[in-house]
């Protein structure tokens, strides 16, 4: 096992990479901007190390200064996160090449998984079906405008280097498609270091289903079940939760045991999820992408199955062989996770940097267990040059109906104040009938008009 | 290759930090008196020795006792020695220029963000000094948490300052592209057209 690793990211993510390296016995060091310096979050770790300033650009997204920074503080292995250069190939093999292991795939497998289009070729070759779209990625708007008069509009237009909603915009006609081009375009350049974007037939609704997977480096993958993840706005997830109220008993596991087989056959190693969408009124589930990382939305699959995600990643890294079998993996009871991001619902969710003057998260409210990912503490600021993720709330208990009234207590609990929450959004969702019933998808928020 | 160190003001001291995350190493020992673009230490980074300069309007003596600066490991503004100012060109030229004059009209930024001048990199940008806004008009775009929106000429700007006419002249941008700026920043300046 590693003695000391480094992580090439900031806030919650690196909270979360922390913990489970110290119950593995394992030093963690940290990169910071100049932004993030002397953020409380910075405490989790044994030492920092700043790589530049606060734009991402200039410091998170700095491979050969991550790099550096991993060597001389003396650690012998590199955890992305998610976000920044996580989905980087260059990134995983600049590690390699200067000693440093690299958690994660394998940067060939990265580089065809990570890119959208060769990750959608590799999968229909493993037998997952794939949403009609372009034939690989885009020169410009021109060749956009083709490839949708070709598969029909709406089409949505999404960053080949993508992932979380980021660099993706949908087009109902050819006249929108070219102002689409250029803010996809922008956003993604600025998010990830890389403008490429592709196009799909945007499908209206359906559900987003994902399957956890673990691969080992020995050719053994493991599916941690399935979560759905369809209560999203903006293309930006808002509630997660596992098992999904769409998929059947027999239905959850032919998913699972495909995905595993597909994440088998592309060489994958390391934790990562295959996403698909089922459309509306279809019962086929169609390969949307992978992402060779760790995911936000990981803590569901840790709560219904037991497993520690990220101390799988580093023990699999390490090159320890996974000690589980399939037929061992159970799924235990329902869990939700609520993303509550500094955003304000009543202003079509403008990001709110601001300094947090109360922030108070109960975890003591039943009937089922709750658990808070965060960064944050009263106190702290809100940076206006990072997301607006401040904290996850993730739900357990026995039933679907149990996880969902310990969702509304907790959140009906919660106290934070200094930046306008999507909480209220969150406790209108969770009330809902129609959430309650399960009967949702990408397009709708159940209980909410605003 | 070379970079310049970063310079930090600390009243009467002036602090010279690393401009990179790398081994530092060279130091100029205790005393010696250092110029801008003088050599003052070498960052090594993933195979490269990078020398680090002194910036433009340091002049200084390199206080403080002999620092243990052999490969030592640093990050990115990490202080690397003190100087005692010797005096010369302190003055900030940069931000004399693009500091707004006295009651010039000014088109000010409405939160915080970031802001760029162009859509994409290489593209020209949304106005030009001579051009005319008129409401509505797209001068720039403001990044926030990642996500990207339009900053319009308006007349009536809802929080940060007195109303602008109807049609105004750009006469100069006031900040870079991909400044941060903070509400009330001002960004171009103005006159009635």
């Amino acid at each position: 096992m590693f003695r000391r690793i480094f992580v090439a990211n900031r806030g919650e993510v690196a909270v979360r990479i922390a913990r489970a390296a110290q119950s593995l016995s394992i030093e963690a060091v940290c990169a910071v901007s100049t932004a993030d310096r002397d953020a409380s979050w910075t405490e989790a770790f044994e030492s920092v190390v700043c790589v530049g300033e606060s734009a991402p650009s200039r410091s998170y997204l700095r491979a050969e200064a991550l790099v550096q920074a991993a060597r001389q503080s003396r650690c012998s292995a590199v955890h992305p996160g998610w976000g920044f250069l996580a989905e980087n190939p260059r990134f995983a093999a600049l590690c390699l090449q200067h000693g440093l292991t690299f958690i994660g795939p394998r940067p060939a497998v990265t580089e065809r998984m990570g890119l959208k289009w060769p990750a959608k070729a590799a999968m229909a070759a493993a037998g997952l079906e794939g949403i009609p779209g372009s034939e690989g990625v885009l020169a410009g708007p021109e060749e956009a405008l083709q490839a949708a008069r070709r598969v029909g509009y709406p089409v949505l237009l999404k960053a080949d280097a993508g992932g979380g909603g980021r660099g993706m915009r949908l087009a109902q006609s050819e006249e929108e498609l070219p102002g689409a081009y250029e803010a996809a375009h922008a956003e993604a350049a600025a998010a990830f270091g890389n403008g490429s974007l592709y196009l799909e037939r945007y499908q209206s609704g359906g559900r987003h289903i994902e399957v956890q997977l673990l691969c080992d480096a020995y050719g053994k993958a493991l599916h941690l079940f399935e979560r759905e993840c369809s209560i999203q706005r903006k293309h930006q997830k808002l509630i997660e939760e596992s098992p999904s109220p769409a998929l059947s008993d027999s239905e959850r596991a032919e998913l699972g045991t495909a995905a595993a087989r597909a994440a088998r056959q592309v060489g994958y190693t390391g934790a990562g999820t295959i996403e698909f969408l089922r459309p509306r009124g279809e019962s086929r589930l169609c390969f949307m992408e992978m992402n060779t990382r760790l995911q936000v939305e990981h803590p569901v699959s840790e709560a219904v199955t037991g497993i520690d995600i990220v101390q799988e990643q580093l023990r699999i890294a390490a090159a320890e062989p996974l000690a589980l079998e399939q037929s061992q993996i159970a799924l235990d009871g329902h869990a939700i996770e609520l993303r509550i991001n500094a955003e304000d619902p009543s202003a079509d969710f403008k990001p709110c940097p601001g300094t947090l003057t109360r922030f108070d998260l109960p975890r003591d409210r039943g009937p089922g267990r709750v658990r808070v990912d965060t960064h944050l503490r009263a106190g702290d600021r809100v940076s206006p040059f990072y997301d607006s993720l401040l904290a996850k709330v993730i739900c357990h208990a026995e039933s679907r109906e149990a996880a969902i009234e310990t969702a509304l207590r907790a959140l009906e609990g919660a106290r934070i104040e200094g930046v306008p929450t999507t909480i209220p959004l969150h406790l209108a969702v969770l009330a809902s009938d129609a959430f309650a019933r399960g009967d949702y998808d990408t397009a709708s928020i159940p209980g909410w008009t605003a | 290759m070379s970079l310049e160190l970063l310079r930090i003001d600390r009243g009467e001291k002036l602090l010279l930090a690393s401009p990179d995350v790398g081994w530092f190493t060279r130091a100029p020992a205790p005393g010696t008196a250092l110029a801008p673009g003088q050599r003052a230490g070498i960052l090594r980074r993933l195979g490269d020795a990078v020398p680090l300069l002194v910036p433009a309007g340091v002049f200084g003596r390199v206080a403080g006792e002999l620092p243990e600066l052999v490969m030592t490991p640093v990050g990115y503004g990490d202080p690397l020695f003190t100087l005692t100012p010797l005096g010369g060109e302190l003055e900030d030229h940069a931000a004399q220029e693009t500091a707004p004059t006295e009651g010039q009209l000014v088109l000010r930024a409405e939160g915080s963000g970031r802001f760029y001048h162009r859509p994409a990199p290489g593209q020209p940008p949304f106005v030009s000094p001579g051009e005319i806004l008129e409401p509505g008009r797209v001068v720039g775009l403001i990044e926030v948490m990642k996500t990207f929106t339009h900053v319009t000429y308006q007349v009536a700007p809802a929080r940060s300052g007195p109303a602008l006419p109807p049609r105004a002249r750009v006469l100069r941008a006031l900040v870079e592209d991909g400044a941060d700026v903070t509400r009330g920043t001002a960004l171009f300046a103005l006159e009635e057209a």
